[in-house]
C-alpha cells in the first residue's frame, strides 16, 4: 500500500501549513521584521524587497490562493494595504506605492501562501510593473464583455446582471454571495433581514466543506503544489 | 477638471458591474484580453484619498472579478495591481485597481529584479515605518460616526498631509 493513500485531505492540509514558512512567520516563530500586527494579518518587511520598504502583508491564517480568502479579510487586508502605502508615503518620502498580488504560478506567484505586496517607489527607479497599453478589436470586447458580466454577477451572486439591492445588503458584513443562492429558500420564509442575514450564514457554513475542496484543487493547480 | 475615466464610468462603456460606490469594466487598452479595471465612483485621483471602507470593498470585488475571469476565460492565473502615483506608473488621474488575466508565456513581465539591503539598513527602514505605522489597523467606517476619535486639530492636520501628498503624487500631464 502506497503511504500517502493514508493521509486524509485534512492531514495533508495541516501538513502543508507547518512547512509553510510564511504561517511560521505570521505565528512569530520565525524572525522577521515586523511593521504592523493585528489579528487577522501580519505586515512584515520582505527580505527579498523589489524596493527598499516593500511590505508584505500576510494573512495569518493558511490561505494559498485569493480565491480562498474569506470576502471580510479581503476587505480587512485592502484597508490595511491602504494604511502601508500611506506609511510609506511619509516614512520613506516614496513618490508612489504599488500595490501588488500574483495569484497562481502563471501570475508569478512562488509562494504557497497568500501575500499582498505594497512596494513604495520612486521616480526612475526601473523597478517595472507597468502594464503595456494594447488595443483590442471591437468585436473581441464585446463578447469578452458578455462573458464576464454573466460570470461576474455569478461571482457576485446576483440573480440578474444589475441588481443594486443585492449589493446594498452586501455592505453588512458577511452577506456574501454565493451562499444567499443556496439560503435563498430557506430565507424566503425569514421575514425579517437580521433572521435572514443569520441563515445566510448558517447556509455558507453547511456548503463550506465542498466549496474549499473545490477550491483547494484549483490551488493545486494554480500553484502546482 | 475633466477625468477620462469618470468619463467612462457615465458612457458606461464596457461596463460589467456597478454599484454606488465602484465600476468595474474592460480596460479600454488592455495588457491583455480580459484586463478589467475596478474605479471608485467618486472621483479620487490616488488611494489616499478613497476612503477605506471603499478600498475594502475594492479589493473584495477584485477577488470575484479574478474568480470570474479564471471561469471565463481560462487564465491560469491572475494579478492584481494598483499604480499609485506617476513614479509608481499611473497614467490616468483617477485610482484604479486593475485585475489582469494571466497565462504561462504569455509575454507579460510584472516580476521585479530583488534588492539586497544590509541587516542596518533593513533595521533603518523597520524603525521609519513603524513609526508612521500607527494609524495602519484604523479604519474610516462607512456612516456612523466616522471622525470619533479624531480631534479638530488632528483633522486639520490630516487634510493638509494629504494635499502634500496630493500635490507629490498627482503631478499628471
Amino acid at each position: 500500500m502506497a503511504k500517502e493513500q493514508t493521509i486524509s485531505p485534512e492531514e495533508a492540509a495541516a501538513m502543508a501549513k507547518q512547512q509553510c514558512i510564511f504561517c511560521h512567520i505570521a505565528a512569530g516563530r520565525v524572525a522577521s521584521k515586523k511593521i504592523y500586527e493585528d489579528d487577522k494579518v501580519v505586515c512584515v518587511l520582505d527580505i527579498n524587497p523589489a524596493n527598499p520598504g516593500h511590505v508584505l502583508i500576510i494573512p495569518k491564517e493558511h490561505y494559498v490562493i485569493m480565491p480562498q480568502l474569506p470576502e471580510e479579510l479581503l476587505q480587512h487586508i485592502g484597508m490595511v494595504a491602504k494604511g502601508v502605502s500611506l506609511a510609506q508615503l511619509k516614512a520613506l518620502k516614496a513618490q508612489g506605492t504599488n500595490i501588488f498580488v500574483a495569484n497562481g504560478i502563471a501570475a508569478g506567484q512562488r509562494a504557497q501562501h497568500f501575500m499582498m505586496h505594497v512596494i513604495p517607489r520612486m521616480e526612475k527607479d526601473e523597478l517595472g510593473l507597468i502594464l503595456p497599453e494594447r488595443m483590442m478589436p471591437p468585436a473581441d470586447a464585446k463578447k469578452a464583455q458578455q462573458l464576464l458580466r454573466k460570470a461576474l454577477a455569478k461571482a457576485l451572486g446576483l440573480k440578474t446582471e444589475t441588481e443594486p439591492e443585492a449589493e446594498e445588503e452586501s455592505q453588512a458584513p458577511k452577506e456574501g454571495p454565493k451562499k444567499k443562492e443556496t439560503a435563498k429558500k430557506e430565507a424566503k420564509k425569514e421575514a425579517k433581514p437580521a433572521e435572514k442575514k443569520k441563515t445566510a450564514q448558517k447556509a455558507k457554513e453547511e456548503k463550506k466543506p465542498a466549496k474549499g475542496a473545490n477550491l483547494d484543487d484549483i490551488a493545486r493547480f494554480l500553484t502546482g503544489g | 477638471m475633466s477625468c477620462t475615466v469618470c468619463d467612462f464610468i457615465k458612457a458606461k462603456k464596457g461596463m460589467l458591474f456597478e454599484d454606488e460606490q465602484m465600476a468595474i469594466m474592460l480596460a479600454p487598452k488592455p495588457a491583455v484580453p480580459g484586463h478589467i479595471i475596478l474605479a471608485p465612483k467618486t472621483h479620487a485621483a490616488i488611494l489616499e484619498q478613497v476612503p477605506d471602507f471603499v478600498i475594502g470593498k475594492m479589493f473584495d470585488k477584485a477577488n470575484k472579478v479574478s474568480i470570474a475571469v479564471f471561469e471565463t476565460l481560462g487564465a491560469e492565473g491572475t494579478n492584481i495591481l494598483v499604480n499609485n502615483g506617476i513614479a509608481a506608473g499611473q497614467r490616468v488621474n483617477h485610482f484604479l485597481i486593475n485585475v489582469v488575466p494571466r497565462r504561462e508565456n504569455d509575454n507579460l513581465s510584472l516580476l521585479w529584479q530583488p534588492k539586497q539591503l544590509s541587516e542596518e539598513e533593513m533595521s533603518t527602514i523597520e524603525l521609519k515605518l513603524k513609526e508612521e505605522s500607527g494609524n495602519i489597523g484604523v479604519f474610516e467606517k462607512e456612516k456612523e460616526k466616522p471622525k470619533e476619535e479624531k480631534k479638530p486639530e488632528e483633522i486639520k492636520e490630516e487634510q493638509e498631509e494629504e494635499n502634500y501628498l496630493l500635490k507629490q503624487l498627482e503631478r499628471l500631464p
